[in-house]
């Protein structure tokens, strides 16, 4: 079975167009924003909506904690497990 | 103004039209001419690509090649992006989510004004020139000219890049057009009329019986521009538009 954060990577590259690059190219534990991947706001919001779809999950976009949550795929694997465990 | 006649001195143009349009089109010049390959755009990293749509490609296809083909620099020029319909299929899809209760994609949100190709344009070619969005009907390039012509008054030492492009109009809409045109984009470098080695005059009058043009305009200038005949008159639905190239 695929990890979690296998599925997120393949996520982040559906829904950001992101032909070029293949899950090896992303790394769990780096950033996605800025400096890491180079994704930006809108980036930001797209996959937000893409991550609500495919794993039915509540997201406040304006909170700082979900920034802290999509600092990398790693984060984003915790958060996913952490709002699975609580339905 | 209808009788008046303006001048504008023409660097560079460039033309493509989508693949499928090469062997139903019966005019030799625009054919010979126009670039019917599928577009590539390598010249911009894939990052950045992912962001074009297929409309901002077209226009930002031939505005590339366009200022490359005049050796000048894409930072330095005002421009003009001229499209009849901008995003209409993307907003159709849209609005198609919203009635689905789908939420709307934030890209496709952020993409669907208008001026979003001459944003993108100016993003990826660092350009901080003035830049005018225009939809006019029929006679966008018409008034894409004349906007043209307006720059070129205010700054005269300045190039504009003028460009039109459309991507053909999809269902439902595609009902409601009296005729379907092909996906296209033409880019042109104006000048003021004595700073280029050739140029175009124009003049326009009001046509009051209404027409289904054969073309999109751009694409019936774009052929008189390569073609031997020295004036044309291209009807739109409601103006008469005459063209005398100067040489």
């Amino acid at each position: 079975m695929k990890s979690l954060e296998t599925e997120i990577k393949e996520i982040i590259i559906d829904s950001l167009d992101l032909e070029d690059i293949s899950i090896d190219d992303i790394e769990t534990d780096e950033p996605l924003f800025g400096d890491g991947l180079g994704l930006d706001s809108i980036d930001a919001l797209e996959l937000g909506l893409a991550i609500k779809k495919q794993f039915n999950i509540k997201l406040d976009s304006d909170s700082e904690e979900s920034k802290k949550h999509f600092y990398s795929v790693g984060t984003l694997a915790s958060f996913i497990e952490q709002q699975r465990g609580a339905n | 103004m209808h009788n008046k006649t303006i001048k504008l001195g023409v660097l560079s143009s460039y033309c493509w039209i989508a693949p499928g349009y090469k062997e139903s089109c019966n005019l030799p010049s625009l054919t010979e001419h126009a670039d019917f390959d599928p577009i590539t755009l390598k010249q911009i990293p894939p990052i950045k690509r992912r962001r074009l749509s297929g409309l901002s490609k077209l226009a930002m296809h031939t505005s590339l090649n366009c200022i490359e083909q005049a050796a000048s620099s894409p930072a330095d020029c005002l421009s003009v992006f001229a499209s009849q319909h901008g995003e209409l299929n993307r907003t159709v899809s849209i609005v198609d989510s919203m009635y689905q209760e789908h939420e709307v994609s934030p890209k496709d949100f952020s993409l669907s004004v208008h001026n979003a190709s001459l944003g993108l344009f100016s993003i990826f070619t660092r350009n901080k020139q003035a830049g005018t969005s225009i939809a006019a009907g029929s006679d966008t390039f018409g008034y894409a000219l004349l906007e043209s012509y307006n720059l070129l008054q205010r700054f005269p030492e300045k190039q504009v890049l003028l460009t039109c492009f459309d991507l053909e109009v999809s269902h439902p809409l595609s009902e409601l057009q009296n005729k379907l045109y092909p996906s296209y984009s033409l880019s042109l470098l104006l000048t003021s009329p004595n700073t280029a080695p050739s140029g175009i005059s124009l003049s326009f009058e009001p046509q009051s019986n209404l027409q289904v043009p054969e073309l999109p305009m751009a694409l019936a200038f774009y052929d008189f521009l390569y073609n031997k005949a020295s004036t044309v008159a291209i009807t739109t639905d409601d103006t008469r538009w005459k063209f005398i190239k100067n040489v």
